[in-house]
């Protein structure tokens, strides 16, 4: 069964806005049920589409791989959902300039491939399925375990070719590493949901792969020593590429797990250092190199959802100072024992970034995600719902308050004053 | 009095009350030591100098312009390259130099909090005994301001490796043009909601004024290594940087020089750079020490390949310091060659640094003036130093630097790396960028700074009006045909 406007099918045929379709309970964002979509394949017909909708004051979804339609509160409306898949071209890669521009609906994983031809990467390793595009990974700022050696989507963009809601493209940035001609549109539209434009295309700083990798695990212990000991690890002159502490609800023992990229040297050498600073939660640790450590992580990216129910579950990203894990961890078990919760969490202890799980009733969700965000946000950090039923994201707010709404709000008027895109998905019901 | 001076002489009696006879400025001989910034050929006479100590006063000046609709000019140590601070007619220039507390050292978490006035070469003075350093150091390190980091996005010689003054700021308290208190990002290294650091780092004083930053701080690498490699030509030592860089080493530093610039330096700074090189490269090396002694062996070999002629390999702190002396010495040695010069920011791909080189020679030869370059090498950041003898010649030096920018821009780069667009280069942003771009960008300065009074007339060539109904840019008939500009 479609749902088809059967009027706007027939008027964006003729708009030229490239492939478009009636749309089906498939296409779905959050819960609200779009009535057409399009597929379009360039950035003209992206513009043709956003100048229509505009003028019509209808409403536009933008998707890239559908992995994270739940981040941010149900949209308000949606009339169309913006399909970015078909423009999935990589426009340039100069591997001598360490450099690449790529159409936002490529997927991250085939952009990857591409690189690794000429032995370079995007160094980006969110936790995401392997549908999620380059659009995608930008408009949500999501990063992964390595975020603490090579920084976040921020520190690597260097340019942004985007739609406006009014449908004039437009581009920020360049394609050059160091630039500081104009403001900086890539970090603006870096993590803004597709609020503000649709992004067309993206231009990144590469990295070589280094010529080897080594993780040393240590053996399950206490893991507020394991939170001292990743403070103590960021102290020295270690060069991790990631620390994570991997740990869940209800045990208070924690794994630590420690990357180091360079010449096969240094490495081993850093991950005996490791071993070293941990005294005793150093015994039986093991070492991961290869094929073994290249499992290891591929089965990270997969989250830390993996094992539990799919119903009633929320994924919150929480950001905090290093040294304040250790007694938000405790606070976590704490409410979530008293609140009959099931969960685990993989900590990037080094940047503070936790993604965190849990699963039990809506009611005591909603109760552990006000009580942690409290906490979170006492040692100035912050706590946002990153995946939970529609039923229950209604009913929270995901995202937390931020002292600069208003500015927020400000720049959503300037560059989409008819709210077009996304309407309130974002921060505040942007 | 002309009704404009009388309301000045308003302006400045309230802004007395609010800073005290100490915080103001008035008196025209002193006045002039504001009206211009590093880039000393654009010269103009603010009304008022403010030179507040706290936020709230900050925040009570701004009131106040905005009260009297009268243009203010952020300034820090007015050390800027492009004019950024440099003061519109009629304006009052507010100067931070006053605010140079360190609120907060927080090592564990690698963070500080200071003020806009504090010296970037005290941050990392602040933190060094315990290991930990400060990385964005632009040249003029000792003298420029953080808060002059913020606006600019400087950078420096190890921003290769670890990134720009955007890369380090987390969060920051800033004044908006209407005289609002706000906090944006936070001391974490995410906070909900659109990246507001982000862009208001490089924002060239646009959009308000900060007033405390919480910066990263990075741990001392374990070894470091510096080398001066000297090579007969700027096309061998090119080779030598695409070499290394090739070979997936990232060094902490890649900086190059060519003849004329020896020439220049070592008549100053005396660092010992080979004078009949035809181009010398640093190269440094950081990390861990059995990684740098290896990726030391590897850079040897790949610049002997590329041709160099002699690699000397700092031997101490004391040496690596002369070698930095050299380099950081660079500009102000161009005086010695030249009592005039121009210098230049532009950014090229990496790759196409060769051709680049011939096309800057090809425009120095048919201009009759000298160019000495000196780069940042790993990020292709060039900066050309025009030399021109005489002062009348200063708009032939321009258009040749102009002419220079337009070729890295043809060559797929930037108009400025690190310096910013301030006044000087706001006649090339339509190279790089069309008017639908430039409209969408001054979209973020609307938001901010609707009124337009916030360091006014800056980096874009023609200001948006913020008021405009909104609607897809149609470039208007009269545009088309060269006849009217937008307003």
């Amino acid at each position: 069964m479609t749902i088809a406007n059967e009027a706007l099918l027939a008027t964006l045929e003729r708009a030229a806005v490239g492939p478009v379709r009636a749309a089906t309970a498939d296409d779905r964002v959050a819960g609200v049920q779009p009535t057409v979509v399009t597929a379009p394949t360039t950035a003209e017909d992206v513009a043709a589409l956003l100048t229509y909708a505009n003028s019509e004051q209808l409403k536009v979804l933008v998707r890239g791989g559908g992995t994270q339609l739940h981040l941010g509160h149900p949209p308000t409306g949606g009339e169309i959902l913006l399909d970015m898949r078909g423009l999935d071209r990589l426009v340039e890669h100069e591997p001598g300039d360490m450099t690449a521009t790529v159409e936002a609906g490529m997927r991250l994983v085939d952009f990857q491939a591409a690189l690794s031809k000429a032995g370079q990467w995007l160094a980006l390793d969110p936790a995401l399925p392997a549908e999620a595009t380059i659009g995608g990974v930008v408009a949500t700022a999501v990063s992964g375990p390595r975020r603490l050696r090579y920084g976040g989507v921020r520190d690597q963009i260097i340019g942004v070719h985007v739609a406006r809601a009014d449908g004039t493209l437009a581009k920020g940035g360049g394609k050059v590493v160091k630039n500081v001609a104009g403001f900086d549109l890539p970090k603006l539209f870096t993590g803004s949901l597709g609020t503000l434009g649709v992004i067309v295309s993206a231009t990144f700083r590469l990295y070589p792969y280094a010529a080897s990798s080594a993780t040393a695990i240590l053996a399950p212990g206490d893991e507020a020593a394991i939170c001292d000991l990743a403070v103590k690890l960021l102290a020295t002159t270690l060069v991790p590429s990631a620390i994570d502490l991997v740990g869940q609800v209800g045990t208070r023992a924690a794994t630590l797990t420690v990357r180091f990229e360079g010449s096969a040297e240094a490495t081993a050498e850093q991950v005996a250092a490791v071993v070293r600073e941990a005294g005793p939660l150093g015994a039986n640790a093991t070492t991961l190199i290869g094929e073994a450590e290249a499992d290891y992580w591929r089965a990270a990216a997969a989250g830390p959802l993996a094992d539990l129910a799919a119903e009633n579950v929320v994924r919150l990203k929480v950001s905090l100072l290093p040294t304040t894990v250790r007694d938000w961890l405790a606070t976590a078990h704490e409410r979530a024992g008293r609140l009959n919760l099931t969960g685990n969490w993989r900590v990037h202890a080094g940047h503070g970034l936790l993604d965190v799980g849990f699963a039990g009733t809506p009611e005591s969700l909603r109760a552990i995600v006000a009580d942690l965000r409290t906490a979170a946000v006492a040692q100035g950090g912050s706590l946002v719902v990153t995946d939970a039923p529609p039923a229950l994201l209604a009913t929270l707010d995901p995202w937390g308050s931020s002292p600069a709404l208003a500015l927020m709000q400000r720049v959503k008027a300037q560059f989409d004053p008819h709210n077009t895109l996304n309407p309130g998905r974002y921060v505040g019901g942007i | 009095m002309t009704a404009i001076a009388t309301e000045i002489a308003e302006l400045a009696r309230e802004i007395e009350a609010v800073v005290g006879p100490g915080g103001l400025i008035s008196r025209p001989e002193q006045l002039r030591v504001y009206e211009t910034d590093g880039l000393t050929v654009f010269r103009q006479m603010p009304a008022l100098v403010v030179l507040p100590t706290t936020t709230a006063e900050v925040r009570d000046v701004v009131r106040l312009c905005r009260r009297y609709a009268v243009p203010f000019v952020p300034r820090g140590s007015g050390t800027g390259l492009s004019g950024g601070a440099l003061p519109i007619e009629g304006c009052v220039v507010i100067g931070l130099s006053k605010m140079q507390k360190i609120h907060e050292v927080d090592l564990a978490n690698q963070r500080i909090v200071v003020e806009p006035g504090v010296l970037n070469l005290w941050v990392t003075e602040k933190v060094a005994s315990a290991g930990y350093y400060y990385a964005p150091d632009p040249s003029s390190q000792q003298v420029c301001s953080i808060g002059g980091n913020v606006a600019e996005n400087s950078g420096g010689a190890h921003c290769l490796k670890y990134g720009f003054t955007v890369n380090h700021v987390l969060g920051m308290e800033i004044v908006t043009p209407d005289g609002e208190v706000v906090e944006i990002g936070g001391t974490t290294v995410e906070q909900p909601g659109y990246d507001l650091p982000g862009i208001f780092v490089g924002s060239e004083g646009m959009l308000g004024i900060c007033t405390k930053i919480t910066l990263r701080l990075v741990q001392r690498a374990e070894d470091l290594r510096l080398s001066l490699v000297a090579f007969t030509s700027t096309d061998a030592a090119g080779e030598a940087v695409s070499g290394i860089i090739g070979a997936g080493i990232v060094p902490s530093a890649i900086e190059m020089m060519d003849n004329l610039a020896i020439q220049a330096t070592e008549i100053s700074a005396k660092a010992g750079y080979p004078l009949d090189a035809g181009a010398v490269l640093l190269v440094e090396l950081d990390g861990r020490a059995t990684e740098v002694a290896a990726q030391q062996v590897q850079v040897e070999t790949i610049c002997r390949e590329a041709g160099a002629t002699e690699v000397r390999i700092a031997r101490n702190a004391e040496e690596r310091a002369l070698f930095w002396k050299g380099r950081k010495a660079a500009f102000a040695a161009m005086g010695r060659l030249s009592p005039n010069y121009i210098v230049q920011d532009g950014v090229i791909p990496r790759t196409t640094l060769p051709q680049v080189l011939r096309e800057i020679a090809a425009l120095s030869e048919q201009y009759g003036l000298r160019v000495a370059n000196v780069f940042h090498a790993g990020d292709g950041n060039l900066h050309p130093l025009v030399l021109y003898p005489e002062k009348e010649d200063y708009e032939h030096a321009e258009r040749l630097a102009g002419d220079i920018l337009k070729t890295c821009v043809a060559h797929g780069g930037s108009i400025t790396g690190e310096h910013g667009v301030g006044v000087e280069k706001q006649p090339y942003m339509p190279v790089m960028f069309t008017e639908a771009d430039m409209d969408t960008h001054q979209m973020i300065r609307c938001a901010f700074n609707p009124n337009n009074l916030c360091n006014p007339g800056k980096v874009y060539p023609t200001p948006r009006l913020c008021g405009e109904t909104p609607g897809k840019y149609e470039p208007h008939p009269l545009e088309l045909a060269g006849i009217a500009e937008r307003f």
